[in-house]
């Protein structure tokens, strides 16, 4: 999955839920160094399973994406997440140049 | 057991099987390497000097000698964080363990048997296997436990702030509290609480023991007193008959 262009991660989620894995996944998939660089990382627990567990991630281009964690998998959000990434990527390489 | 034995050794005792595993390098925390030096032979399903072993004895350790388990992600730590919050920890003589997901789950698969770690029959062990622990759950993605001897709410209230200093680095999933598994709710009940296992004992006594203590006991025992009267005045009854 690709970070780099991630400002904020909301990660809400059931640890005893069936959700936990995607949710803990996304989690560990941002290195330490680019929580240095600027991608904040909020989780919130949640121990009610009324409640609707989410991830919504927040693009330097101020985009926001919002899924719902118990109909999509890691890999799946992790395709969804790197098609805007390269997007950016695209654009920060032709202002480079 | 810890000891250390000479300028870079520590061994470990590992008092379930009478064997020794001999840790090198002058690092914190030490590099333990599984070589063991016992000539009692065991019968195991991986080598017995191998890390796999090792580890599955130290979670049986873990899991049996401590009556505070928390189980923690943790968010791709630092070297240098990871230094300093066993340090903290440690401080506080409190254990944090990193897990092997899938030897852990193996673990808590065997648990109930007598050594986890032997080979084992089918037919003959089959009722002894847990196929579905709960704290399976848990054991997705980067696990660590945190391990205190006895049970003490205050502990756990250092644990967490400990937690809360490493600003989401580290986030408490759930834990076993004296045989008990507790969601974070339950857990932050128990947090709650004041004072160690001995504590309440010694409050609830002393609550029992006070006025409003004394008629819940009587009224408890009121049932019972009446059956004794009954059946005394019975047993006369039918003595004088006699």
């Amino acid at each position: 999955m690709i970070t780099k262009y991630m400002t904020r991660v909301f990660v809400k989620f059931s640890p005893f839920g069936k959700e936990a894995k995607t949710a803990r996944l996304i989690m560990a998939s941002v290195p330490p160094k680019q929580r240095i660089l600027g991608t904040k990382m909020v989780q919130e627990l949640i121990t009610d399973p009324n409640q609707d567990p989410m991830v919504k991630v927040t693009f330097k281009d101020k985009k926001e994406m919002e899924y719902n964690l118990r109909e999509t998998n890691f890999e799946e959000l992790s395709n969804l997440f790197d098609t805007h990434s390269r997007k950016l990527k695209i654009v920060e390489t032709i202002q480079n140049q | 057991m810890l000891r250390r034995s000479g300028y870079n050794h520590i061994i470990i005792t590992n008092r379930y099987f009478h064997s020794n595993i001999i840790c090198q390098g002058g690092r914190y925390p030490p590099v333990i390497t599984a070589k063991h030096i016992s000539d009692s032979p065991r019968l195991t399903v991986k080598p017995l000097n191998s890390r796999k072993t090792l580890l599955m004895d130290q979670y049986k350790s873990i899991w049996e000698d401590n009556k505070m388990i928390l189980f923690v992600h943790y968010n791709n730590l630092l070297k240098q964080e990871d230094h300093q919050l066993r340090l903290q920890l440690n401080q506080l003589n409190i254990n944090f363990t990193h897990l092997r997901n899938n030897l852990f789950k193996v673990y808590l698969k065997n648990m109930n048997r007598i050594d986890p770690v032997a080979p084992y029959d089918n037919s003959q062990y089959s009722n002894q296997l847990l196929l579905n622990h709960p704290i399976n759950k848990l054991i997705k993605g980067p696990t660590a436990l945190i391990s205190y001897s006895t049970v003490d709410s205050s502990i756990m209230n250092q644990i967490f702030n400990i937690i809360k200093q490493s600003k989401g680095k580290l986030i408490p999933l759930g834990a076993v509290i004296d045989g008990q598994i507790l969601n974070l709710d339950w857990i932050n009940k128990f947090n709650e609480i004041n004072g160690d296992h001995e504590q309440i004992y010694q409050m609830l006594i002393a609550n029992l023991q006070s006025n409003a203590g004394g008629s819940l006991i009587n009224n408890l025992q009121l049932l019972s007193n009446k059956l004794v009267n009954s059946l005394s005045q019975h047993k006369e009854i039918l003595s004088k008959e006699n």
